[in-house]
């Protein structure tokens, strides 16, 4: 089977919140392809981080079934345990977690929990800090002495390291500056081409969306509102502008142009699209450039 | 001529190295800015914009030069009340500079401390919050707001002291889109309804663009000042100072190639749609 | 979720407790809680466990909070009654029950018994009236009432104002911090952590990944909190006004003279009747 994560009928309610208010999810229904890279957006507070928190069992569903590499997480205590490591989780901030003496032992932490030995937990540490862009010259310093970027990268080398089937990204790139998030972009295609994982990725930043996701998950109130590919989802923009979420900017150009009455479609969300979308435009007006 | 709201005068601020060497964090800075005026602020982690912030009122003091805010010396002890009731600063982390546990408290805070009479902290109080919109919000508890809603509520903090500039020191940073436009939007309409100078430390290209002018920072330095059109185009310029253009200017960038008659000082979305729209309409109207 | 978490316990309201002066509660509070412990008989105790009715209907908050409130002391209350019944024997008591235990006899007398119910009644009306305080008051409120009450002790260089700002603070970032610690928590839980099972040494040991980063980021927030605080012209030294203005008003001044009268009527119920205590 090709799904390496697959949810349904997914339920979850925080305990000690008022009956009456909505439950944090509601009838979540997700089937994650193995090696793609999903997208999932929405508002603060649509579901998206209580989501990923039942992939990989910090959270119990109050109904519905995690099924993670083909077995259910729930099963016995030994799954649970298992389910950390199967999905990796990285948090937004994920540097506010660091705490060893050296950038090394931090990265270590999560292999050693798992039970590595001393010679594979050493590999891993490197490759992870490889995959991240750690200079290994950083790896013996303290990892309070990096620098921002640095420690975020420090921080995912951490979950990294663990070597998860599925990396779940919150936010990775918020607070930082445009360098930052280009380092934290390249990092992510890199996973992907070098280790073939699956990649699942919390962002509010439309424009990574549009260049990273193979397709999008669109969380609102609660539920999965929509899910498809990137050119499925982003058709559908007015949509997503009406439940007040963003969509990429030359994707609000075309929304625009359409408003003023231009012939054009609504799913353009590249530069590229946009550009061959006019070109087609100006020779159906036929006109010379 | 009056004099300007906030001058820097050949400043330059060093990190006292407790241990390693000292770090310079902001050389020989010289801007001014008048009053009224919305300035933004770009740079890349490490530029010194932060530092330049927090030179601003007197949090820092220049290690060379001199920081004049409406004619007063920010090195002068005695007049740093005056100072800092004239400029106040909105943080980056929204969770660490609200400081009493219901929202009009903290709004009162400032006001209190400049032992401003009740009866008048009250009004000062109320008129701010309305004036970022969280009147209704003012007996709520600071965790139960959202993002862009705590930093309204930090920047109404600052209007209630009477101010004439806010220092925004990557107060968008950690806010959600939402949050964003929410601050964004009241800055704005502060600005043009109050007159309220300000001073917006950004990384987001796109809330550069609403600025009246923009100065780009690079290694403590002064690299670029002029209207946004001007500093966006540079283009290499901001490159080497790890910046990108806003996305409009990308694609408008793209399109000309193509398109030469695309004018050159599109920034915004709604610069772009209209350009497309105006040569669409044209060259509708030649074809017939 | 955090947004569920409000501090303290308060339950907003506009009853004639909500519309009290803080200081004046939290004095009277104090001076119930004293006449309490004077109480020497069933009679007097009676009256003061009446008013603490009276005054948690005047206060309309919901009788499940107020029984809620109880709970945390519950077990105390059991164990002292169980001692008190079990532990009152001797020459001037009157046996009730023998209770064959094993080897042992168990003498359960009328003494015993009397105790256990008032200092059962007692504990619950302290209680009660701590609770109606802290239920009818928020904790800014109560903030400033006990930094009005003490600023005679600022002319003894005591620093007040230091105290209350540091309480007003801890109010503010409680519930920031524990949310922190949440999340550090889930995401140290992602990469292994096991911070339920084990020893107990084993878990102190689990919650070093949680503590060193949660103590970083406090030193961080309180760095940034003094700049914003700074910029904001707070000295820490100095006169501040204050938004919160308490006034003396009216019915605080029959509070207290009700208070009174209770206290009068609890000294002449003591005298006229014989002591359970």
């Amino acid at each position: 089977m090709s799904s390496v994560i697959e949810c349904d009928k997914l339920c979850f309610r925080y305990p000690n919140t008022a009956k009456t208010a909505p439950p944090a999810l509601e009838q979540v229904k997700l089937t994650v392809e193995r090696g793609e890279l999903l997208a999932i957006i929405g508002h603060t507070g649509s579901g998206k981080s209580t989501l990923v928190q039942q992939l990989n069992a910090l959270l119990k569903p109050t109904q519905g079934t995690v099924f993670v590499d083909g077995k259910n997480i729930w099963e016995n205590k030994k799954t649970v345990r298992e389910a950390r490591f199967l999905v990796g989780l990285c948090f937004q901030y994920p540097e506010y977690q660091l705490f060893e003496e050296t950038v090394e032992k931090d990265i270590a932490f999560g292999p050693k929990n798992m039970g590595l030995e001393a010679d594979e937990i050493k590999r891993r540490v490197c490759r992870a800090a490889e995959l991240v862009g750690l200079d290994k010259l950083l790896l013996k310093k303290s990892p309070f002495d990096l620098s921002g970027g640095e420690k975020r990268r420090a921080a995912i080398a951490g979950v990294m390291a663990m070597e998860p089937q599925v990396i779940v990204f919150d936010e990775p790139t918020a607070g930082l500056d445009p360098r930052g998030k280009e380092h934290i972009l390249q990092m992510l295609l890199r996973c992907r081409a070098e280790t073939k994982r699956t990649i699942l990725l919390i962002s509010h930043n439309m424009e990574d969306v549009a260049r990273l996701a193979d397709r999008v998950l669109v969380m609102h109130q609660g539920k999965a509102a929509m899910h498809g590919t990137v050119e499925q989802i982003f058709a559908r923009a007015e949509e997503l502008t009406e439940m007040g979420l963003t969509v990429p900017c030359v994707t609000r150009i075309f929304l625009a142009l359409r408003r003023m009455g231009l012939a054009v479609p609504p799913g353009i969300f590249t530069l590229e699209q946009g550009l061959r979308e006019l070109l087609r435009l100006a020779a159906e007006s036929g006109c010379a450039l | 001529m009056p004099s300007p709201l906030i001058e820097f005068q050949n400043v330059s601020f060093t990190y006292g190295g407790e241990e390693g060497e000292p770090v310079p964090a902001v050389r020989e800075l010289s801007f001014a800015v008048p009053r009224g005026e919305f300035v933004a602020v770009l740079g890349h982690n490490g530029s010194g914009k932060s530092t330049a912030a927090k030179l601003c009122n007197g949090l820092l003091l220049p290690t060379e030069g001199k920081v004049l805010v409406d004619g007063l010396d920010t090195a002068d002890e005695a007049q740093l009340f005056d100072i800092r009731r004239r400029v106040g600063i909105v943080f980056q982390n929204p969770d660490n500079q609200i400081i009493a546990a219901i929202i009009e408290d903290d709004v009162a805070f400032g006001p209190e401390n400049l032992n401003v009479p009740p009866a008048e902290i009250r009004t000062r109080v109320d008129e701010a919050l309305k004036a970022v919109g969280m009147f209704e919000h003012r007996l709520a508890e600071p965790h139960k707001l959202s993002g862009g809603q705590k930093q309204r509520v930090a920047i109404a903090g600052i209007l209630a002291m009477r101010n004439d500039a806010i220092v925004f020191d990557e107060a968008t940073a950690m806010l959600d889109p939402r949050g964003r436009r929410e601050v964004m939007d009241a800055v704005l309409r502060l600005n043009r309804e109050q007159g309220i100078t300000v001073l917006f430390i950004t990384h987001f290209m796109e809330e550069a663009v609403l600025a009246d002018r923009v100065l780009v920072m690079d290694e403590g330095r002064l690299l670029l000042d002029g209207t946004p059109q001007a500093v966006f185009a540079q283009q290499n310029a901001l490159r080497a100072a790890g910046l990108e253009l806003p996305i409009p200017a990308l694609f408008a960038q793209k399109l000309r190639a193509h398109f030469p008659a695309l004018p050159e000082d599109i920034l915004t979305e709604e610069d772009c749609a209209r350009a497309i729209f105006r040569l669409f309409a044209q060259k509708g109207g030649n074809a017939q | 979720m955090i947004k569920e978490i409000t501090i303290g316990q308060y339950y907003a309201g506009s009853s004639p407790l909500h519309r009290m002066d803080a200081r004046m509660k939290l004095l009277l509070t104090l001076a119930f809680m004293v006449v309490i412990f004077l109480c020497k008989n069933f009679f007097s105790l009676g009256l003061l466990a009446a008013c603490a009715a009276v005054l948690a209907l005047l206060s309309r908050v919901p009788g499940g909070m107020l029984l809620r409130s109880f709970r945390p002391i519950l077990m105390l209350v059991v164990f002292t009654s169980v001692l008190n019944l079990l532990y009152t024997n001797g020459a001037d008591t009157h046996p009730l029950l023998e209770l064959p235990v094993w080897r042992w006899t168990l003498v359960i007398t009328r003494e015993g018994l009397f105790i256990a119910v008032f200092t059962t009644v007692r504990i619950l009306c302290l209680i009660l009236v701590s609770s109606l305080l802290t239920y009818t008051t928020t904790p800014s409120m109560l903030t400033t009432g006990l930094e009005r009450l003490l600023s005679p002790l600022a002319r003894l260089r005591v620093p007040v104002s230091v105290f209350a700002m540091m309480m007003t603070l801890a109010l503010r970032f409680v519930p920031t911090l524990i949310e922190e610690t949440d999340r550090i928590m889930s995401a140290q839980k992602s990469r292994g952590s096991n911070l339920e099972t084990g020893s107990l040494l084993k878990r102190i040991k689990a919650f070093v990944p949680v503590l060193v980063p949660l103590f970083v980021s406090a030193f961080r927030r309180a760095a940034e909190l003094a700049y914003a605080m700074e910029s904001r012209c707070y000295t820490g030294s100095g006169t501040r006004t204050s938004l919160k203005q308490l006034r003396l008003r009216l019915p605080d001044y029959l509070a207290a003279f009700c208070l009174l009268l209770v206290m009068a009527g609890v000294v002449a119920l003591n005298r006229f009747f014989t002591a359970v205590i």
